[in-house]
C-alpha cells in the first residue's frame, strides 16, 4: 500500500515540477501514438470501406487476414520490423532501426488492421438495402463510401479509440525497434519497464498513472465529440 | 411500347449465398409504358430477385434484358447508369439514412451532382405532393413509420424515374397508412407518368395499383396477363394455390356429356365419401383432373330457401347440403367454411348483408350451389 501512496505522491511531484524526463517521454508518447492512430485511421477506414463495399475474388480470405491482423502479437511485429530495418535487412539501408520512425512503422502495422477490420465489421451492420439504394442512384465507390461512413460515424469513433488503445499501450514492438533510448525513443510504456528494471517502482507507477490518465483523456476526448444517440419517434 | 423486355433470363444464386438450389427462370416478360405490372408470388418465389435483376442490381444472370430499348450488360463491373438513371427502386424494408428528412430525399440528386438550387426546388415539390413539407428539418429518427415510408417514396420519386421498381413497399404499414400511401402513389405515378413494377404477395395491392401481373412460383413465371383475369380465373393448380382461398379438389372424370364433365373428387374434410362435381369442360372418362372453385362463385342459401334450387329445374348443376363450420370477417363481407354432406370443405364469400339475412352461424344447415361454368378444371398427369 505504501508503494502506491508513494507512487501517487511521486506522480504528482513529477507533474507539478514539470519534470523534463516525464514531459519528454509523455510528449513523445502522445506524438507517436496520435500520429500512428491518425495515419492508421486515414489509411484503414477507406481501405475497410472499400473492402466492405466491393465484391472481389479472395475477399473472404482478405477479411480473415485483416481480422487475424487485429490480434497480431506486437512482439512479432517488432521482430519483423527489426529484421527488415536491421543492418542486414531488406530496408537496412534506410538506417531506421532504433529511431522514432521505426516505432511509428511498427505502431502503424499494429493499428492498421484494427482500423481496417473494425470498419469492415461496422459496414456489415449497415442494412444491405441502404447500400443497394445507393447503387440504384448510381453512386460511385467514393460516394458510396462517403454515405456509408456517415452511417457508421459512431463506430468510426470506436475505431479511433481502439487504434489509439492498441498503440499507446504497446511495449514489445516499441522496445524492440526503438531500443528505449533516453530522450530519443523512450515512451511511457518503455519508461515504466526501465524504471522497474532499476528498482524505481514508485517512479514506474507514476509513469503508469500518467499513461492511464493519458489513455483516459484521449478516449474521453474522442467520445465527447462522438455523436450521441437520439430517441426514435 | 415496352419499356422493359426480358427474354430467356436465368439466374442461380452463388454457392456461398445459402440459396444454391434456387433457380430463377423467366423466358419472357414485358412491361408496357403506363401499364403497371405486379410480380406476384409467395415469399422466396424469386420475385424480389427478378426485380433486382431488372433494376440492374443483381449480377450473375444470363439472358437478355432491354430497358428503354437498350440492352443491360451484366458483364460490366459497374451499372449501366445512363439507362438505369431512368429507373428507381424502393426496397421492402428501405431504411432511412442517419440525417434529416430533406437530406434523405436529396441523396439521389446529390449523387447525380444536381445543382443545389434544383435539388431544393425538386425536393420541396415532392415533399409538398406527399404532404411531408413540415418534416424537412426533422431527423429521420424522429418521424413515424408512415412518414418514413413517404420519405422513402419521395426519395425515389424525386429522381423522376420513368420506371419505378417497388419491392413490397407497404410492408409493415398499418391498414390506414397503407391505403393512403397507395392512393398517393397511384395518383403521383399517373401525374408524373411513372410506370410501376411492383413485387407483392397481397392481392389488394396488385388490384389497386397494377393492370398486368406475372405470377411467380418456385422461380418460374407461371402466368402473365391482366390482374383481374388472373385473380378471377386461375389457369393452373399452382396458380390457384398461390392466389389463395380457392377450393382445390382432385378427382377422376366419370363421364362427359354435352360438354359437361362429371368429376368424382376425393373429399377434403377427412371423411370417406366422394363429391361429384359437374364442370363445363371436355374430358374422356377416366381422366385425372384438378378442380378449382373460387369462393366468389359459390352461392349459399338456407336449406329451404336456396334461390337456385327449384326441384331440379335450375340451371345450376352443382347443389350440395352442408353445415357452416366457421366464418371470418373480410373487408366487404365474410369468408365462410362449409362442410358438405360428402365430407368436402368449401369456402364461400358472402356479403355482410347476406350474412345477417341468413343468420350465418356455426352449425347452421345450408345449401351451396356452384354453376358448372364457374368450376375450373385442369388435366393432371
Amino acid at each position: 500500500m505504501d508503494i502506491i501512496i508513494s507512487a501517487i505522491a511521486r506522480c504528482f511531484q513529477l507533474i507539478i515540477n514539470c519534470d523534463p524526463y516525464l514531459i519528454d517521454v509523455t510528449k513523445l508518447t502522445v506524438a507517436l501514438s496520435i500520429l500512428s492512430t491518425v495515419t492508421s485511421f486515414v489509411l484503414g477506414v477507406p481501405a475497410g470501406l472499400a473492402v466492405a463495399l466491393c465484391e472481389f475474388r479472395g475477399k473472404r480470405f482478405f477479411v480473415a487476414a485483416v481480422n487475424a491482423g487485429m490480434g497480431l502479437p506486437p512482439v512479432v511485429v517488432g521482430l519483423v520490423v527489426a529484421l527488415l530495418f536491421g543492418r542486414s535487412g531488406a530496408f537496412g539501408h534506410f538506417d531506421l532501426l532504433y529511431t522514432r520512425t521505426a516505432i511509428f512503422i511498427s505502431q502503424l502495422i499494429i493499428a492498421l488492421p484494427v482500423a481496417c477490420g473494425l470498419t469492415i465489421a461496422a459496414c456489415g451492420e449497415v442494412p444491405e438495402t441502404l447500400k443497394l439504394q445507393l447503387d440504384s442512384f448510381g453512386a460511385s465507390l467514393a460516394q458510396k463510401s462517403f454515405y456509408v461512413a456517415r452511417e457508421i460515424k459512431k463506430s468510426l469513433f470506436v475505431v479511433a479509440m481502439a487504434a489509439f488503445g492498441s498503440v499507446v499501450s504497446e511495449v514489445g514492438a516499441v522496445m524492440m525497434v526503438g531500443g528505449n533510448l533516453l530522450n530519443e525513443t523512450r515512451v511511457l510504456t518503455t519508461a515504466v519497464v526501465s524504471e522497474v528494471r532499476v528498482g524505481n517502482y514508485d517512479t514506474a507507477l507514476g509513469f503508469a498513472i500518467v499513461l492511464l490518465g493519458l489513455t483516459f483523456a484521449v478516449n474521453y476526448a474522442i467520445s465527447s465529440v462522438a455523436p450521441r444517440k437520439k430517441t426514435n419517434a | 411500347m415496352n419499356i422493359l423486355e426480358l427474354r430467356n433470363l436465368k439466374f442461380e444464386y452463388p454457392r456461398e449465398s445459402g440459396r444454391k438450389n434456387f433457380t430463377l427462370d423467366a423466358p419472357e416478360l414485358f412491361v408496357e409504358k403506363g401499364s403497371n405490372m405486379a410480380l406476384f408470388g409467395e415469399s422466396g418465389s424469386g420475385k424480389s430477385t427478378l426485380l433486382r435483376i431488372c433494376a440492374g442490381l443483381q449480377k450473375g444472370c444470363s439472358g437478355e434484358i432491354r430497358l428503354f430499348d437498350s440492352p443491360l450488360d451484366f458483364s460490366k463491373s459497374r451499372r449501366d447508369t445512363a439507362v438505369l438513371s431512368r429507373t428507381a427502386i424502393l426496397f421492402q424494408d428501405a431504411p432511412l439514412f442517419d440525417c434529416t428528412v430533406f437530406d434523405n430525399i436529396a441523396i439521389g440528386l446529390k449523387i447525380r451532382k444536381t445543382p443545389a438550387a434544383e435539388i431544393d426546388s425538386a425536393v420541396g415539390a415532392i415533399m409538398e405532393k406527399l404532404n411531408i413539407s413540415g418534416l424537412a428539418r426533422a431527423h429521420s429518427r424522429e418521424i413515424s413509420g408512415g412518414q418514413a415510408r413517404r420519405v422513402c417514396l419521395a426519395r425515389v420519386l424525386v429522381m423522376k424515374p420513368e420506371l419505378l421498381f417497388l419491392d413490397e413497399p407497404f410492408y409493415s404499414l398499418d391498414t390506414n397508412n397503407r391505403s393512403q400511401i397507395m392512393h398517393e402513389l397511384k395518383s403521383m405515378c399517373s401525374e408524373l407518368a411513372v410506370t410501376l413494377m411492383l413485387v407483392t404477395h397481397d392481392k389488394n395491392e396488385a388490384l389497386a395499383l397494377c393492370e398486368s401481373i406475372a405470377v411467380i412460383d418456385g422461380g418460374s413465371i407461371i402466368r402473365r396477363g391482366s390482374v383481374r383475369e388472373c385473380f378471377n380465373n386461375p389457369a393452373s393448380e399452382a396458380e390457384a394455390k398461390l392466389l389463395g382461398r380457392s377450393t382445390i379438389l382432385y378427382g377422376r372424370v366419370v363421364k362427359c356429356e354435352s360438354e359437361v364433365a362429371e368429376i368424382e373428387c376425393a373429399p377434403t374434410g377427412g371423411g370417406s365419401k366422394s363429391i361429384t362435381i359437374q364442370a363445363a369442360a371436355s374430358y374422356s372418362a377416366g381422366d385425372r383432373v384438378c378442380v378449382i372453385i373460387n369462393p366468389q362463385d359459390i352461392s349459399v342459401g338456407l336449406k329451404k330457401e336456396n334461390p337456385f334450387e327449384n326441384d331440379g329445374a335450375s340451371s345450376v348443376l352443382n347443389n350440395y347440403d352442408g353445415v357452416i363450420e366457421s366464418g371470418m370477417h373480410y373487408e366487404f363481407g365474410m369468408l365462410v367454411n362449409i362442410l358438405t354432406g360428402s365430407d368436402t370443405r368449401l369456402q364461400a364469400y358472402i356479403t355482410s348483408k347476406s350474412f345477417e339475412k341468413l343468420g350465418i352461424a356455426p352449425g347452421l344447415a345450408v345449401k351451396v350451389s356452384v354453376k358448372a361454368t364457374s368450376v375450373k378444371s385442369f388435366p393432371m398427369p
